[in-house]
């Protein structure tokens, strides 16, 4: 795929300019053209998400390698919580990421351009759901419909609701977005709302975090 | 020189432990790593008088051990990557998820220790010390545009390098 110039309408950007996309990292004007672009092509978003997943995985990996060695630089440390602790980073990571993902997808609904998109890691398992343990929020595909007020719901701090977004497949969530009758399109949220979700979310996971120590 | 020694103290005992776990990721044993960040604090407290404040503390610290980081490993004959000296206790109470899990982990720091050192640099930033491109460009001494063709590259280098191994993302 030519990716030769960002500037230029209707040239899909270059793979570096899409990678720093999905981190957060250009300039505005950059940023908006290139969220441009991706409302219109296919392949650009498809490439996004990828790096996305690739980026988080990559996250999680030295999350959990650098809580290892973390537990072993203290006398008597017990030893990392293997699975469990991978768990929870991809919990972790899910529930910022579903609402990096929220956001984006009501960017792309809208003309509203996000300030800045978060980015903390974006997780997409592609395993099985792990088994539920108690106290730790771990990823879950959900089976049923995405009520249309639950996002609403964990905008006004539910923590439920929460849990349910951050529970939910990335990937499908976004499918899900073809769907206009899955998330409420009368009443979009502002930037400052989903930045507000974003930092209750962030809450959750130190509290989910809490729970696991 | 006492003043400006605790200063960097102060920093030490604000960075010490994020910069030892920096240096656990960039060098390919444990003893390297030790000596690398008390390597860097003894040329913090020597190049403090002349640190002028156009970065900041922190990312002046990073640029210390980073150059400290390449010059070791010039200087020192390339060895096959010892990391077994990380080695870590089998995690979970289940041996044959904490087995898989530290393969994992153990697969990561083998694939960095196979990166380009300049590769591996602004990973362990990115990822360990969750520095923005900026602050990267200004630890590791070179432009913004630079700092994001790399650490694209070396993304794409480490996820190739562990789907080898047969970890996927």
């Amino acid at each position: 795929m030519s990716r030769p110039d960002t500037q230029t309408r209707g040239a899909c950007p270059s793979e570096d300019d899409l990678s720093a996309y999905a981190d957060g990292e250009l300039s505005d004007g950059v940023r908006s053209a290139i969220h441009q672009h991706l409302k219109a092509c296919l392949s650009c978003q498809a490439r996004v998400e990828e790096l996305v997943r690739t980026d988080s995985g990559l996250r999680a990996l030295f999350e959990v390698a650098a809580g290892e060695l973390e537990q072993a630089a203290v006398p008597g440390g017990s030893a990392p919580r293997g699975t469990s602790r991978r768990r929870l980073v991809v919990g972790i990571a899910l529930a910022a990421a579903v609402l990096v993902a929220v956001t984006l997808l009501f960017t792309l609904l809208t003309e509203r351009v996000p300030s800045r998109p978060d980015r903390a890691a974006v997780q997409v398992p592609s395993q099985a759901a792990p088994e539920a343990e108690e106290g730790v929020v771990v990823y879950q595909p959900s089976t049923g419909p995405l009520r249309a007020d639950t996002l609403s719901l964990a905008l006004a701090g539910d923590v439920d609701a929460q849990i349910q977004l951050c529970r939910l497949n990335l990937a499908e969530l976004l499918v899900r977005t073809g769907g206009e009758a899955v998330l409420p399109t009368a009443d979009v949220p502002t930037i400052e709302e989903m930045e507000a979700a974003r930092q209750r979310c962030a809450g959750l996971a130190q509290r989910v975090m809490g729970v696991e120590q | 020189m006492a003043q400006e020694s605790g200063t960097v103290q102060d920093l030490f005992r604000r960075f010490g432990p994020r910069l030892r776990r920096a240096a656990a990721f960039l060098s390919s044993d444990a003893g390297e790593a030790d000596e690398l960040v008390q390597a860097t604090f003894a040329a913090a407290v020597e190049a403090w008088p002349q640190f002028e404040g156009r970065s900041s503390p922190y990312t002046w610290l990073y640029s210390i051990l980073l150059r400290l980081a390449r010059r070791e490993r010039e200087r020192s004959v390339r060895k096959p990557q010892a990391v077994d000296s990380l080695e870590l206790p089998a995690a979970g109470a289940d041996p044959a998820e904490g087995a898989a899990l530290k393969e994992e982990t153990q697969a990561l720091r083998q694939c960095l220790q196979e990166l380009p050192e300049e590769q591996r640099e602004v990973l362990v930033l990115f990822y360990l010390e969750s520095m923005r491109y900026r602050d990267i460009a200004e630890a590791v001494g070179v432009p913004i545009g630079t700092v994001k063709s790399r650490l694209y590259a070396a993304k794409q280098e480490l996820a190739r390098r562990l789907g080898e191994r047969g970890i996927e993302l």
